[in-house]
């Protein structure tokens, strides 16, 4: 199966989710950690959940026992996580390339 | 191995891919017991509950409340049916939960959280929806290309109608034709809104024909009727420039234009949903009916005005339409005007004696002349069979005999798009000088032969919008024809009976309506 498209966006939602894989986001927590409205965010963990690098699940607890309905929850896979740290480096390495010749231009 | 093989075998997988029956056994089981039980018994139709009825109970039972919360959830349904239909069940209850947690913050304020409300579902309202499994994310250029095509397809209608329609009453001028034979030339203008409808559903070329649901052929005929009622407006209230009809400003065309849209949109949308089904000459019926009533209601409502001011009462309103559609003197009635003076609305002009019938009549049939057309346009692109199987040998583009070097090079194409639009400027500037002076316009009113519109060609920018809408209609055309025409075979397949690149399906897999239809 393909990855997805990086993007900024994209980026942002797989470095938030990251930060600690292990650690399950409901949609909510990634909009506030991503700055993405959730027009953007939630199309972009479908691509993410389709293409293996996220899983989600259904919070498993009782709405009525709660008084809320169930939200769902999203973590990195295995293999996204593998992806993700690399799409994170590359994209690192890149923009250091880029600021390189500016941050070399100050200092002179 | 697949990021969905690599799940834990408990099945948590909420992301099903060919619905819910993909969905592991005990997925099921791990959504909310309530929300599982209010799942309709096949589980197949999510937004029946959810999204035709936006206040049904949230997941854990309590009833949802405000107004605000259930514009929001109504916002939220209809963004869901806009998703593939594995995912919309799915989604709307995710972002139903996120908005209930966004409501019972209690570290939110009011205004905070109505603030979160509005974007949250405001933001999954407005955002286009992710796509299909295997297709291709919709680029911003092609987001806006889908907007703007239709758009500049209703431009290049209306001017066309209204061109053909001009090049109706050069005929009675001319040609001094008889009723009958003015219905054959309307029939023949007719026909070519109808041809010219055919091309377009078919996207330029014969067989590219995306398949239609009862759902989205209504869809389109109301955004196809809408966007021609927009830009008829904009036309006539243009066209007006030099003021050459005497009931031609907003008061008069906002009823007409209204009526029109609401009741040909209507009827498109009874022919449409009737020719799915399997039902095409019904549905064609249904339509020219609906689509006839739709035009004489527009008649009478754009010449209300006019009437009163006339003194014309409405006992003849019903002959209105027909009488606006061939060459004047046929009936006359109102008032009687002796003396030949003319000086209603902004026409001020002296002639023959006449009746008030005259004015009122010339004046409408400038307005219900390009709706009849683009009612044919309408009407028949709504009526169009859903899924058509035609032979390689006419899926070819009008220039396929040109050698392949000329055929294939893009700028030929861009040629073409710029002799047409210099051709349109031209007809449109021949059509705006037929329409004479203002003394002239009285005896023209009177026998039904009045040009009328294309006044905004005056001026150049007007010349300029109407040649580059002309020459990148024709230009965006052919490139999409020139495309289809040397797509693989198998492409050309899928697209021509999915609508989508990727998706596999053969002429042979018609379904049981479409059949009844193509015979």
């Amino acid at each position: 199966m393909g990855g997805p498209r990086m993007t900024t966006s994209v980026l942002k939602v797989v470095a938030a989710l990251l930060e600690d894989p292990v650690i399950e986001r409901y949609g909510l927590q990634l909009m506030q950690d991503t700055g993405l409205p959730s027009g953007t965010l939630y199309p972009i963990l479908v691509r993410l959940e389709r293409a293996g690098w996220v899983r989600s699940r259904w919070e498993d607890v009782d709405p009525v026992v709660e008084g809320r309905p169930t939200r769902r929850y999203y973590r990195l896979t295995a293999e996204g996580v593998v992806e993700a740290r690399r799409e994170v480096a590359l994209m690192q390495q890149q923009m250091a390339r880029a600021s390189g010749p500016v941050g070399r231009a100050r200092q002179a | 191995m697949t990021g969905r093989d690599a799940l834990p075998p408990d099945g948590r997988d909420a992301l099903p891919r060919h619905g819910r029956d993909a969905l592991p056994p005990d997925s099921r089981d791990a959504l909310p017991r309530h929300s599982r039980d209010a799942l309709p018994p096949n589980g197949r139709d999510p937004l029946a509950r959810h999204g035709r009825d936006p206040l049904a109970r949230d997941g854990c039972g309590r009833q949802a409340r405000g107004g605000l919360d259930r514009l929001a959830r109504a916002g939220l349904a209809s963004a869901a049916r806009r998703w593939p239909a594995d995912l919309s069940e799915i989604m709307l209850r995710e972002w139903a939960a996120e908005l209930d947690a966004i409501r019972d913050d209690p570290a939110l304020g009011r205004l905070a959280r109505v603030r979160r409300t509005i974007s949250f579902a405001g933001s999954i309202a407005l955002s286009p929806a992710v796509e299909e499994e295997g297709a291709e994310p919709a680029t911003w250029p092609d987001r806006a290309a889908s907007l703007t095509r239709p758009a500049a397809l209703a431009a290049g209608v209306t001017l066309l109608a209204a061109a053909l329609f001009d090049a109706v009453h050069l005929a009675y001028q001319h040609a001094r034709l008889s009723p009958a034979g003015a219905i054959g030339v309307l029939a023949v203008a007719a026909f070519v809104m109808v041809a010219l409808a055919a091309r377009t559903r078919t996207g330029g070329v014969a067989g590219a024909v995306q398949p239609r649901t009862e759902a989205t052929a209504a869809g389109d005929a109301v955004r196809t009727t809408a966007l021609l009622g927009v830009a008829m407006f904009a036309f006539l209230l243009a066209g007006n420039q030099v003021a050459v009809m005497p009931f031609m400003g907003w008061i008069d065309i906002l009823p007409a234009v209204a009526t029109w849209t609401v009741l040909t949109a209507a009827s498109a949308v009874v022919a449409a949903r009737l020719t799915a089904a399997g039902r095409r000459g019904l549905g064609m019926l249904a339509g020219v009916a609906g689509g006839l009533v739709g035009l004489d209601l527009a008649a009478v409502a754009g010449s209300l005005h006019a009437a009163q001011v006339l003194g014309v009462g409405l006992g003849s309103a019903p002959i209105w339409l027909p009488l606006a559609l061939l060459p004047g003197g046929i009936a006359d009635f109102g008032a009687y005007f002796a003396d030949g003076n003319a000086a209603f609305g902004s026409l001020q002009a002296s002639g023959p004696a006449f009746h008030a019938s005259g004015i009122l009549i010339g004046n409408a049939s400038a307005m219900v002349g390009p709706l009849l057309l683009c009612s044919a346009y309408v009407l028949a692109r709504a009526s169009a069979p859903g899924r058509v199987c035609r032979q390689r040998e006419r899926l070819r583009t009008p220039w396929h005999h040109l050698p392949s070097a000329l055929r294939d090079h893009g700028s030929a194409r861009v040629a073409v798009g710029a002799g047409g639009g210099l051709l349109a400027l031209a007809a449109g500037e021949a059509l705006r000088r037929s329409s004479g002076t203002v003394d002239a316009t009285l005896h023209r009113m009177l026998d039904n032969s009045n040009v009328f519109g294309f006044g905004f060609l005056a001026h150049a920018p007007g010349r300029m919008a109407v040649a580059l809408l002309v020459a990148l209609l024709i230009a965006h055309h052919s490139e999409r024809a020139h495309r289809r025409e040397n797509a693989p075979d198998d492409a050309r397949a899928h697209h021509r009976e999915t609508g989508h690149p990727g998706e596999t399906a053969s002429c042979g897999e018609t379904a049981p309506h479409h059949d009844r239809t193509s015979r």
